[in-house]
């Protein structure tokens, strides 16, 4: 297992790499000049052949990406912004935690409601509660949350005056950025763990389990509710990745300094260093993302185990059980 | 039966207690009266000689404090943490400065200006000429937007002795006094450099510093103690607090909450909600200096050289309607290229609507139903720009011709407006940095020569000669006969249309400034001067 995972670790690399290598190609070659952007409209063709040089822009595309590439790897530099001259680096390091805070408490609040209402739903099915919650459930995915963000200020914030309108505050300014994220969450898990159950109490042990004389609740808590969590791990983990990098809407309309408002204002002032960092972290995140996810199957599945065993020590086991010691 | 009950009991509690959740949405209406506590303000004890210790506004710009890094320049703060060079006085819009003794012009080409010699920094340095000389040509180094259109010739120009400063211009820009040339300490901006990020909390002259600034959060800003005009310009306000937003609405929301105590509104849609002001809030539009104009693209479409074809569009659009239905309630009808309070200002003449004339004078020029006249632009993908976009789309149709668009984010847009070729054929110019002096060459920013945005230039010899001859005088009476002859050139040949002055709205607590102190504060556009609006002198 750990063998496992740190090849996956090791095999970050090459695939960061070609995420910056195409994130890079694709910002260089779209329109937009970020020279423009920091000189305005009355420049003279000297001054920009001039800011160009000062931001490295006048090299050749390789030039360009070998420096940034080497930089990165070599010092964890991601360059500095060109408009603020931050660091990215450091502006990265700060809004990741405030973007972290957000999907940590977002993705438990939509484990901790969206796994129960699944259950409820599937062991009710075609009840009220089951149509509740489905419904629920399909009006939460439908509408979007740039409509839902400003509806939610303006009953708990305007009218209400319950919650702060902007920024992050206090503990109370937190809420409704949570709120309004873990809207969309709640409704995915509920409907994945519903189907799931579904799919798991119509199975033959399930009825073995009943006739053996097991109380409903014990057989969904012992046996059908692991076998149904495999898609909504899945699920949560790229849910809580996508998250991580950012929000926007949300962090836009609450003022949150997150990953996806940094991300953004990169992107409409052709801050490529800052899109660049930010892409890669994002990509990072994802990766280590689908190694925890991994991970988690096993514990949750301990049969799972043997994909991470390897082919000798695989064949070795074998031949010891064959010898009857006992070993599996 | 015993389990119908029971759901019939848990949707009976939860209908009544979804009933009791919304009552005070139902009944805390827009129209009740609610108490304003406005907690964007805090109330200085008496005898500190402040009027408030704190007040928070908000705004959705942020960035550095290097003085012509449009569009980061966080104006609204250099303005409480620099002097500026010149001044209009908002009543009576006439010339000052604060940091000038005296100026005048020695000859055509040599602008005296004596220092005070009491002008001190935050970091104890006294400011002289030599800072004054850094603060214009530190510009030009760094390729700024500012003084792009002056040409000053930096060899010819003299620091005579520690506080006069003879600057020399091979081409005077009537503009110079209305850009906010902030004053630079020269050695600490030197020792620093453009990349340090102590400019997030620079070394200034003005009233107040910088004492913490959060990236996309906040910035405060504090009264200096040591503010070397302490005793002719004391501030009543300890400290500002400037909140950012992402988001306008948001910040909107936020003021009407009494959480802010002012914001631009740069967003027209929203304006429109607050225009009728309501509890504890007010929203004033005033004049940013400058107009909108319909610009023919000449570099970018041959077409614009038939005058028939420029009169098509004179006749054929009509700009009263175009201007209502593009601008909201921020249309102010105008017949000139600047505003009516302009010394400049000539009433040139409007246009009637006749959209048959319109059809008669493309056939003439060539353009008909068989072979329709066919327009491309591309404008920035603002609200503003989409929707004049959108409407003259529509009066094109009425007249017969093809009009077609691209909206592009800002940097995509502003290279296609700088590059032959770029496919912008007409446009809508307006300057959005407003101008305090009400100049003609500063509301057609760009008009006089083809080195900014291509489809900002009249490509009309008698036009151009009287425009830079306009831009370059510096006698006040030639240069607005001057301003006014070019206008009136522009009307008569049908080279540009204004329609509508251009305006800011600003909504402000009532209960926290006066409408007064925010026109005597306010510059020309959503950039205040907030040491303005401070100053002792507006608090009496």
């Amino acid at each position: 297992m750990a063998k496992y995972v740190l090849k996956r670790i090791l095999l970050l690399i090459p695939v960061l790499l070609g995420v910056l290598i195409v994130v890079f190609t694709i910002t260089y070659l779209t329109p937009g000049d970020p020279v423009v952007t920091i000189l305005g409209t009355g420049y003279t063709p000297e001054k920009y052949v001039a800011k160009a040089a000062e931001l490295g822009l006048d090299k050749s595309y390789l030039e360009q990406l070998w420096n940034y590439i080497w930089h990165i790897f070599t010092r964890l530099d991601f360059g500095k912004s060109y408009i603020t001259n931050v660091p990215v680096a450091t502006e990265l390091a700060t809004r990741v935690v405030v973007t972290a805070k957000i999907a940590i408490i977002t993705i438990i609040i939509d484990v901790l409601v969206g796994v129960p209402c699944g259950i409820i739903a599937s062991t009710k099915q075609y009840s009220a509660w089951d149509y509740g919650f489905t419904s629920f459930a399909l009006l939460s995915s439908a509408i979007p949350s740039f409509v839902i963000a400003p509806v939610f200020q303006v009953i708990f914030c305007v009218k209400l005056r319950w919650f702060p309108l902007a920024g992050l505050a206090g503990v109370s300014s937190y809420v409704l950025p949570i709120a309004v994220n873990a809207l969309g969450g709640i409704a995915l898990i509920t409907r994945m763990t519903r189907s799931s159950m579904l799919e798991t109490i119509r199975q033959d042990y399930i009825r073995t389990a009943k006739a053996k004389g097991m109380g409903r609740r014990e057989v969904v808590r012992k046996h059908a509710l692991k076998n149904a969590l495999i898609p909504v791990i899945t699920v949560t983990g790229s849910s809580f990745a996508l998250m991580m990098g950012g929000a926007l809407v949300v962090e836009m309309i609450f003022t949150i300094p997150g990953l996806g408002t940094y991300l953004y204002n990169g992107i409409t002032n052709r801050d490529y260093p800052i899109i660049n960092g930010s892409v890669i972290l994002a990509a990072t995140i994802v990766c280590i993302m689908s190694i925890v996810v991994d991970i988690t199957y096993t514990v949750v599945d301990p049969r799972l185990k043997t994909q991470f065993v390897s082919k000798k020590s695989g064949n070795r086991r074998k031949k010891l059980a064959q010898a009857g010691d006992g070993h599996v | 039966m015993k389990s119908r009950m029971k759901l019939r009991n848990i949707c009976s509690a939860f209908v009544i207690a979804a009933m009791l959740f919304t009552l005070p949405t139902v009944t805390a209406s827009a129209d009740e009266p609610r108490e304003v506590t406005s907690p964007c303000v805090k109330v200085a004890e008496e005898g500190s000689g402040y009027v408030y210790d704190s007040v928070t506004m908000g705004t959705g710009i942020f960035g550095n404090f290097i003085p012509g890094t449009a569009p980061t320049e966080t104006d609204n703060g250099c303005s409480l943490v620099f002097d500026v060079v010149f001044k209009v006085d908002p009543e009576t819009k006439e010339l000052y400065s604060d940091i000038l003794e005296d100026w005048y012009w020695e000859d055509e080409s040599t602008l005296v200006m004596k220092m005070k010699d009491n002008i001190y920094f935050s970091n104890g340095e006294n400011a002289t000429a030599e800072d004054l000389l850094y603060t214009y040509s530190s510009h030009a180094d760094r390729g700024s937007a500012y003084v792009t259109e002056v040409k000053i010739n930096y060899d010819k120009t003299e620091i005579r002795d520690d506080y006069t400063l003879a600057m020399n211009f091979d081409a005077f820009y009537s503009g110079f006094y209305a850009y906010k040339m902030y004053l630079i300490d020269k050695s600490w901006s030197e020792s620093v450099g453009w990349d340090s990020l102590e400019w997030l909390q620079p070394v200034g002259s003005g009233p107040y510093a910088v004492t913490e600034y959060v990236m996309d959060d906040h910035i405060t800003f504090t009264a200096r103690d040591d503010y070397w005009n302490k005793d002719e310009n004391p501030v009543k306000i300890r400290e500002w607090y400037m909140k950012y937003y992402a988001d306008s609405a948001t910040m909107a929301m936020d003021m009407e909450l009494g959480n802010i105590a002012m914001c631009a509104f740069t967003a027209v849609d929203y304006e429109r909600f607050l225009k009728e002001g309501g509890d504890g809030y007010d929203v004033y539009a005033g004049p940013s200096g400058c107009c909108y104009i319909f610009q023919f693209g000449f570099l970018e479409n041959d077409c614009w050289y038939d005058k028939r074809v420029r009169e098509a569009f004179s006749y054929g659009i009509p700009w009263e309607e175009f201007g209502a239905v593009t601008l909201g309630t921020s249309y102010r009808p105008t017949h000139g290229f600047v505003p009516e309070t302009s010394p400049e200002y000539i009433d040139v003449g409007g246009y009637t609507y006749d959209v048959e004339k319109a059809k008669e004078l493309l056939k003439e020029a060539g353009y008909d139903e068989s072979n329709p006249l066919k327009l491309h632009t591309v404008m920035m993908d603002v609200s503003f720009y989409s929707k004049t976009c959108e409407a003259f789309e529509y009066y094109c149709s009425q007249m017969g011709v093809e009009f077609t668009y691209d909206l592009k984010d800002i940097p995509a847009c502003v290279m296609d407006w700088n590059t032959l070729g770029g496919g912008c054929e007409l446009g809508w110019n307006f300057n959005n940095l407003g101008s305090t002096t009400q100049q003609f060459v500063q509301s057609m920013t760009f008009a006089g020569s083809d080195a900014g945005a291509k489809w900002c230039f009249v490509d009309d010899d008698e036009f151009v000669e009287l425009y830079n001859a306009a831009s370059a005088e510096t006698d006040e009476e030639k240069r607005i006969e001057l301003s006014k002859k070019a206008q009136q050139r522009l009307y008569d040949e049908c080279l540009a249309i204004p329609y509508s002055e251009c305006s800011y709205a600003v909504a402000y607590r009532t209960d926290v400034f006066t409408l007064d102190q925010l026109i005597k504060g306010v510059m020309c556009n959503d950039y205040y001067n907030l040491t303005n609006i401070s100053l002792a002198s507006n608090w009496e």
